[in-house]
């Protein structure tokens, strides 16, 4: 037997954290269908029935002001769920039964969780839960989210609940509401609500408001008592530093500092020993047990080469994920939107939208993910719109390349690239405010809550609930794309030149698209097509096509290249601890590779082309990882429209990059 | 005005004005009228105000449309 549970409450009040108890390793994350809004759920077993349980999104009420409440709403009439388990924060219960008059007023089957019981207590706030659940008529346990405490009584308040189908009674407010509804028809009180509404307007939601605040507020001094006068308050004081005008700007870019410190430099390493481990030790090992063939080196290199593609993600977004929930369960990141929002306000975004952009800087993909921080819509859409244009070290990488090689200082070249790039996702963001999401900027109102200690098996879970997400969704287009790019480079057999293969032709045919920005030659148009794969491919990729560089044959021994790849792992550990003490972003340097390509390209190519080749390479979404995540976190037609909206961008700049160079 | 008040000190909500959602969403957060609030902290744009247990961070241009004593 299953029974359906909906998590309902404020925003903040530790619903995920009672979520994660109860659910323990079977917590997922994903988006609402159709939604940017974030989805958690999980289950657990309790005498014999399946507990399905879902974290519907913190709401302050249930008037639709946003999308969350529409949701919420929405999942709650159509749904039905079993029992509802409306998650209150007890220190600020008061302004939280609002919530609670208002979901009374569906007449679902309900349960009250009374969490945050510890900080509670501290307070000095005492709530005779006996009293509440005589008021009210449902069953009321008390919980502490952090340590979950409550959890088992929860539990079996909800399979009673189910059981005995425990409604609350019905809510009875003043005379002349009543008498409004008596005259409506409705099967629930909150049916009725809604045609009066309609009937009688502004007059009787007045009327409505007032009177589910004096509940709300009745109901709150029938039940809580205050036995002291909260002590020292720790937020209060953390405040008037994390706030400060000064030094809470200061704290705040340190902390970026640290998180792209530990999130890039930390797991730079770590990728680079997964790409070595899959590429020069599995895919020979295939190729040594299996021989050589077409199957043997589709194995070895597409299907080996995507699935390590696709691994070497995952440090990134574990880091960067983890740090991001750290900063979320410990309340620190709504300070965030406060503290920014001066400067992100003039480029039409809240203050919070500061963190996924300048994560952009060191690798779109899990700066894509943390737009899941933004709290609105609009916020998020803009954001993930803007992250892609921000440079990125693989960006980096082809642009040291081709600076260094035709411009006499590439330093400034590499700046002014990475400022356009800052340039055109403002602009976006702006074309973007004038014809898709016109009106001014909402307001801000955001709840600032206390800060607590996060739970670090908590953060973990939610850290590894997003690594499992990507892996499953993101990740299997990323392989099956890396797959289809491997058979165009490879098809028909029996090739032995990239100019016959599927990309060859294909990018013969890219030729005259490409022309108006100088570039004819059909090596570079070709190149572009694994480099979708990821930009700094388009080297390795042309290195090929230029056939300057053979592939490497040597002799793989399986014992020793095991072997290498065990010092191999020691080095990427010891870097990567390296790598923290040192204070400068390693993700901003460069390393020399390619010499041998250089003069092919030197030869192939003027300054003219090279910076409109680097234009385009910097603008378009040539990052399979980023279009996936944007997919995900915005939806198939979103991550398509960017793409082609990137390109054109690319494209024009790229055009006009050249003709302005070949006139000087 | 909410707006003008300095920080560290405590007002009293006697109005907020407009019907618009975001007038309705403070509310719901407990800023409402009779309440007392105290104004935590001021930067560029926006204001923090502390009610009851909880503290919320606004506009400025929200902090206009609530009058205070």
């Amino acid at each position: 037997m299953r029974i359906n549970v909906a998590l309902v409450g404020n925003p903040n009040v530790g619903k995920t954290s009672l979520l994660n108890h109860i659910a323990g390793t079977t917590l997922r994350v994903g988006n609402w269908a159709g939604t940017t809004v974030e989805k958690k759920e999980g289950k657990a077993f309790y005498k014999g029935y399946e507990i399905y349980l879902v974290d519907l999104p913190g709401i302050y009420s249930l008037e639709p002001f946003s999308e969350a409440e529409q949701m919420a709403r929405d999942y709650l009439l159509s749904q039905k769920p079993d029992v509802v388990v409306n998650v209150l924060e007890t220190p600020n219960m008061e302004r939280d039964l609002l919530l609670t008059a208002e979901l009374l007023e569906m007449e679902l089957p309900t349960v009250i969780a009374l969490n945050m019981l510890d900080e509670a207590r501290r307070l000095g706030i005492e709530v005779d839960k006996e009293k509440l659940s005589e008021l009210l008529g449902i069953k009321v346990v008390q919980t502490n989210g952090r340590t979950g405490e409550g959890k088992r009584e929860l539990l079996e308040a909800i399979v009673q609940t189910y059981e005995q189908k425990i409604k609350p009674f019905p809510l009875k407010y003043s005379q002349t509401l009543e008498e409004y509804l008596s005259k409506v028809e409705g099967n629930t009180k909150f049916e009725k609500i809604r045609k009066a509404q309609e009937v009688y307007g502004e007059d009787f939601d007045r009327l409505l408001k007032d009177e589910r605040f004096a509940f709300a507020h009745g109901l709150f001094y029938k039940v809580v008592k205050k036995v002291n006068q909260g002590a020292f308050d720790l937020t209060d004081s953390l405040d008037k530093l994390l706030l400060h005008p000064v030094f809470g700007l200061f704290f705040f870019l340190f902390l970026m500092f640290l998180m792209f410190k530990i999130a890039f430099d930390f797991s730079a390493p770590w990728m680079e020993w997964l790409d070595g481990f899959m590429n020069n030790f599995i895919s020979p090992l295939i190729v040594y047990l299996l021989g050589e063939s077409l199957l043997s080196r589709f194995l070895s290199e597409a299907v080996v080469g995507g699935v390590g593609f696709v691994l070497t993600f995952l440090p990134l977004i574990a880091s960067i994920l983890f740090i991001l929930s750290l900063l979320e369960f410990s309340g620190y990141l709504p300070r965030v939107a406060f503290l920014m929002d001066g400067l992100m306000h003039r480029f039409g975004l809240h203050g919070t939208g500061f963190i996924p952009l300048l994560l952009g800087f060191g690798c779109n993909v899990p700066a894509i993910m943390a737009s899941r921080i933004m709290e609105t819509k609009r916020d998020k859409l803009l954001v993930l719109a803007m992250v892609p244009f921000m440079s990125c070290p693989a960006r980096l990488v082809v642009f040291s390349f081709f600076a260094v090689l035709f411009f006499p200082n590439p330093a400034l070249v590499i700046f002014l690239l990475y400022l356009f790039g800052v340039l055109v996702a403002f602009l976006t963001s702006f074309l973007l405010q004038k014809l898709v999401y016109r009106g001014s900027l909402h307001h801000m109102i955001l709840e600032l809550p206390p800060y607590r200690l996060p739970a670090l098996k908590l953060v973990l879970r939610i850290t590894w609930a997003h690594v499992k997400h990507f892996i499953y969704r993101a990740g299997t287009l990323i392989f099956a794309v890396s797959v289809i790019l491997w058979a165009m480079l490879n098809l028909p057999p029996g090739i032995s030149n990239p100019k016959d293969s599927v990309a060859g032709h294909v990018g013969r045919a890219l030729v005259p698209i490409f022309k108006p920005m100088g570039l004819e030659d059909w090596r570079i148009t070709t190149s572009l097509i694994p480099a979708f794969l990821a930009r700094e491919i388009v080297l390795s990729s042309m290195a090929v096509i230029y056939s300057v560089e053979e592939g490497k044959k040597e002799e793989f021994e399986p014992r020793k290249a095991l072997q290498e790849q065990g010092v191999a792992f020691v080095n990427a550990l010891k870097e990567s601890f390296l790598n923290l003490l040192n204070p400068m972003p390693k993700a901003l340097e460069v390393k020399e590779e390619h010499s041998q390509l250089k003069s092919a390209v030197k030869n192939s190519m003027n300054p003219a082309q090279a910076l409109a080749f680097m234009v385009f390479i910097l603008l378009y979404t040539s990052c399979l990882g980023t279009v996936a995540v944007l997919q995900e976190e915005g939806g198939t037609k979103f991550a398509l429209l960017f793409l082609a909206y990137s390109f054109a961008v690319a494209w024009v700049s790229g055009v006009i990059a050249y003709k302005l160079l070949s006139i000087l | 005005m909410l707006e003008k008040v300095e920080v560290g000190k405590k007002v009293k909500v006697l109005d907020i004005e407009g019907k618009e959602d975001s007038i309705k969403k403070l509310q719901a957060m407990g800023i409402r009228k009779g309440k007392v609030l105290e104004v935590v902290q001021k930067l560029g744009r926006s204001i923090v105000v502390k009610v009851d247990h909880s503290k919320i961070a606004i506009s400025k241009s929200l902090a206009q449309k609530i009058k205070v004593q």
